[in-house]
């Protein structure tokens, strides 16, 4: 249970550092799809940390998302990036801590229902203040280039995966592997359930947050239907899964491998794009419940554990 | 010295009573017995003390301290673990991993991976199950997942100790030797222990007083002999002399 993460920390921090140069030698289309990908690691990587790791699966992290975004958009033009980034993120945080003491308390379908309930009334709510602040989507003028958000959006994916590994091999992590497993039991040696749930849903906040942020930066508008939108929980949840949710690597490739289809499909056949993230979500649940990182390490049996 | 006072202590289920105002006391060391038919309580007295469940009415008192309507975490942190009667390991995980999460967590909180590890070792090799640390814990068989249930209890170094039928399914050796394991600890431990069990030779062997549950009530309580003869006992377990 309690591996070496330095090493791949050191790995990680290594590939992040190198990746530090694209944006200096590539063109603004690699650059942008650069940006989508890491995103794309930041909010799934984020992801497991409540969901794959105590099981507790969130269909509403996107709520995350866009009250990050929405805080962003208030404070635009206010507060300088070093101070609003940091504000998005924590505000991230309080809304998980205040969902989280209500919704952590069901489990199964009952929590993947209320968080999709929670964020969607997260989103109505922001749309009626909106409508009656007579706003309809606001612009953001000035917003740094795509050559800065990337670097930042590089900033918050190697967070994510820091976050993901340190906390799989911690003492905290042990003990939401307990609660996945069995909570009873986990209660019944020790483990401070309510509290480690908690802290855990509040943990995976806090990038979304930023991320938040950083999507309504590269649209340079904000539109609560746009940046609440659930399919952005949907995709976490596919690409965490289709990657294998269980390992922190796992929602890497999930992510490549989407992202990939995505622009794949995106010019051909876009309405295409999510009948066909429905079929491989199935397919993957029935026959390759690890995700593509499982169905790798049955070749590579050192791995395995 | 009492460890444990539990007074009046009352549960229903949307109105079937389950415990029907229980008072006992269990002393410092001592190993006391819990036996009744199905359905007698005795599984939702367990639960009630280790905060598994709360009670309706009564209290619990634990090393002078109330424990009723706290947390199962918070209770377990205290010094009180319990195994289930249906087991509950963390199947995915190892065996030895189960029995670290005790030492991590529990009434030491281990903050260094490495010493729950060999913490988790030794018990692991106390109740034999060393040869099994690597496998995932659902691959156990069944007298092998009823020892890593009280193993990982063990590791959260409990002063209470509560067995809810850990011999229960087992073939007489290994039951045997389960009797042996749990005798062994509570000598050298210093363990208090109150054990639920069905196989009551086993009870009469280990129990230095014994309470019988019947229909949530207290019927009987004494040292084995005593309760073996008492007439209240004979009908439950017996039934009643037909005229």
């Amino acid at each position: 249970m309690m591996g070496r993460v330095a090493p791949v920390a050191a790995v990680v921090t290594a590939v992040a550092i190198v990746a530090v140069a694209l944006p200096f030698f590539a063109n603004d289309y690699y650059v942008g799809f650069g940006f989508t990908l890491l995103v794309w690691i930041a909010l799934t990587e984020s992801w497991i940390v409540i969901s794959g790791m105590t099981g507790y699966v969130s269909l509403g992290h996107v709520v995350f998302v866009g009250i990050g975004a929405y805080i962003a958009a208030l404070t635009w033009s206010v507060l300088p990036l070093w101070a609003m980034l940091p504000l998005t993120g924590v505000s991230a945080a309080v809304l998980a801590a205040i969902v989280g003491y209500p919704c952590l308390r069901v489990r199964g379908p009952y929590f993947v229902i209320l968080t999709f309930g929670v964020s969607e009334l997260v989103k109505f709510i922001v749309i009626n203040v909106e409508s009656a602040l007579v706003v309809s989507g606001r612009v953001l003028f000035g917003a740094p280039d795509i050559d800065t958000l990337f670097l930042i959006a590089l900033g918050l994916a190697w967070a994510s995966v820091l976050i993901a590994l340190f906390v799989r091999q911690s003492r905290f992590g042990s003990g939401l592997r307990g609660i996945r497993e069995n909570e009873e039991a986990a209660e019944t040696i020790g483990i401070p359930v309510g509290r480690f749930k908690v802290a855990a849903f509040v943990l995976s906040a806090i990038v979304p947050g930023v991320v938040g942020a950083l999507l309504i930066m590269r649209s340079t508008y904000f539109e609560p239907l746009e940046i609440f939108n659930p399919q952005t929980s949907v995709l976490i949840v596919t690409m965490a899964v289709i990657g294998g949710s269980d390992r922190p690597f796992g929602p890497l490739l999930g992510v490549v491998f989407l992202i990939l289809l995505q622009e794949l499909l995106w010019t051909n056949l876009p309405q295409l794009y999510m009948i066909v993230v429905g079929a491989l979500l199935i397919a993957v649940v029935v026959w390759m419940p690890g995700g593509i990182y499982g169905r790798l390490q049955q070749f590579i049996p050192s791995t395995a554990r | 010295m009492t460890l444990l006072k539990v007074e009046a202590l009352a549960k229903s289920f949307s109105g079937v009573v389950a415990l029907d105002h229980i008072s006992f006391t269990v002393n410092e060391g001592e190993l006391v017995g819990i036996m009744g038919a199905n359905g007698a309580g005795k599984t939702t007295l367990f639960s009630i003390i280790a905060g598994n469940l709360r009670p309706n009415d009564g209290s619990i008192t634990f090393d002078h301290q109330r424990i009723d309507g706290l947390a199962a975490d918070e209770i377990n942190r205290r010094g009180i673990a319990r195994t289930f009667q249906i087991v509950r390991p963390f199947g995915n995980m190892t065996v030895l991993e189960n029995v670290m999460l005790g030492v991590l967590f529990g009434r030491r909180r281990e903050r260094s991976t490495a010493a729950a590890e060999s913490r988790a070792k030794s018990i692991l090799d106390r109740l034999g199950l060393a040869d099994r640390a690597g496998l995932l814990a659902k691959h156990l068989t069944l007298a092998g997942r009823k020892r890593l249930e009280i193993a990982r209890s063990l590791a959260t170094e409990p002063r209470l100790l509560l067995l809810d039928e850990v011999l229960a399914g087992l073939t007489p050796t290994e039951a045997a030797a389960a009797t042996e394991i749990v005798r062994r600890f509570q000598l050298s431990e210093k363990l208090t222990i109150l054990m639920i069990e069905h196989v009551t030779r086993a009870l009469m062997a280990l129990s230095q007083r014994i309470i019988v549950l019947h229909h949530g009530q207290k019927i009987a309580e004494g040292t084995p002999s005593e309760v073996a003869r008492d007439p209240r006992t004979v009908s439950v377990y017996l039934g009643t002399k037909a005229q």
